[in-house]
């Protein structure tokens, strides 16, 4: 990765950006209990990530901005750090090997990267929590699945069509994310830079 | 200690909490909590946190009841015994992975870590996160005030186009901010390619937190 100041500086507002709605986002969205704020905030911080790759054309930039934001978010107050550390992390560099991939910033490699990079949710809670707990939390998952379909009366072949279901809602928010940071960092590149703005439109 | 030292150490208490097996994940959270207490008063913080105690408790729970082979029927619950054990030094596990990262986190600087980052081979990564933390408030503020601006003028009726509103406004006034910062960085010749190299230091004090891990580690796997 070898960036020039413009680059270094732009990776920093934007990690900034989204290190500003992880802070304040976040947490307000814990307290509330809002169901999936997870994916969500995961949309809205891959939707700046991205407009980010806009402003630094660059293979390395989506990730160097996850860097800054999962840095930011070790140093803000708050109790249990690491873990979204780990999803800022994972989710940038889900995005950045999208973006490599597929070449050069257009709308479908927006697309895909976002989709992509916001399926991490739906997988970190397994992968954090054998991490911090051992193998054994797996077990513990198994077990429950297996009582709540036996409670409920489920075959447990049921829970295959939630999850179905669950990555489905993940992936929407991505394209959706993917999407919003396409049309808003041409709109943003045609307010600052009118020249650039006109190539692209 | 110094920040090299401290990065090394929580590699090391990262390895000793996860591969430490069974009981003996206590012995490998009691040396990283009492070296944490030692090195860095701050982490404990974690431990009044009620969040932390109420995921302990996730933990313990679901692993008395669904975890071991001797369940005991005991007001409709199967309770296991060995199941609560498990669920014991999983938490335990975490306890010590916690306390490590507090630690680092409350302990080394953000210029100590940009420093790092840049010895880390992440050129202009340290300068670039030097940005981020400098342009945070001002970031923050824009983003509540535009937000603020947008909800009183009826811009969130459509999510869609808010959020996108939302996210126009404010990246454009950072990036504004963020292209003064990059005028007055090239006014002062100012290239992160020719920062001079910061040499790592090692104290005394890194050595022996390093020293006891080592010792523990071994201790753990081997003994």
């Amino acid at each position: 990765m070898r960036f020039s100041i413009r680059d270094l500086v732009y990776i920093g507002v934007f990690g900034a950006l989204w290190g500003a709605v992880e802070i304040t986002g976040g947490s307000v969205l814990h307290v509330l209990n809002v169901p999936f704020s997870g994916v969500v905030l995961a949309g809205v911080g891959m939707a700046i990530a991205l407009i980010g790759r806009l402003f630094v054309p660059r293979r390395g930039s989506v990730l160097a901005i996850g860097i800054i934001t999962a840095l930011l978010k070790m140093f803000s107050i708050g109790g249990i750090v690491i873990t979204p550390m780990i999803g800022i992390f994972a989710e940038s560099l889900i995005a950045e090997l999208v973006l490599t991939m597929l070449g050069r910033p257009r709308r479908a490699s927006f697309l895909a990267a976002g989709a992509m990079a916001t399926l991490w949710p739906f997988f970190h809670p397994f992968l954090t929590q054998g991490i911090l707990a051992g193998s054994g939390i797996f077990t513990i998952y198994q077990r429950t699945i297996q009582k709540g379909a036996q409670t409920l009366g489920l075959p447990a072949t049921a829970i295959l069509y939630v999850l179905a279901a669950l990555i489905a809602l993940h992936i929407v928010i991505g394209l959706a994310a993917g999407l919003l940071a396409w049309d808003a960092g041409r709109v943003i590149q045609a307010r600052l830079r009118p020249d650039v703005g006109e190539r692209t439109t | 200690m110094s920040p090299a030292g401290r990065a090394v150490c929580l590699i090391l208490a990262l390895v000793l909490a996860t591969t430490a097996p069974g009981w003996r994940a206590a012995a490998a959270c009691g040396v990283i909590v009492v070296l944490a207490a030692i090195a860095s008063p701050a982490s404990l913080a974690t431990l009044r946190s009620r969040r932390f105690w109420l995921f302990l408790i996730l933990l313990l729970v679901p692993a008395a009841l669904f975890l071991g082979g001797d369940a005991q029927e005991a007001t409709g619950l199967a309770f296991s015994m060995s199941g609560l054990q498990a669920g014991v030094v999983m938490a335990l596990r975490a306890i010590g992975i916690m306390v490590a990262v507090s630690g680092f986190a409350a302990s080394v600087s953000v210029t100590d870590l940009g420093h790092l980052l840049e010895r880390l081979g992440m050129r202009g990564l340290g300068f670039a996160l030097g940005i981020a933390v400098n342009m945070l408030p001002t970031v923050q503020s824009n983003l509540t005030t535009a937000y603020q601006a947008l909800r009183l003028r009826g811009g969130l009726r459509r999510p869609w186009m808010g959020l996108r509103l939302l996210l126009v406004t404010v990246a454009a006034n950072s990036l504004r901010h963020a292209d003064d910062i990059v005028g007055s960085a090239e006014a002062r010749a100012f290239s992160p390619d020719r920062l001079p190299a910061v040499r790592l230091t090692w104290s005394a004090a890194d050595w022996r937190v390093i020293v006891v891990l080592i010792v523990t580690m071994a201790a753990v796997w081997l003994v």
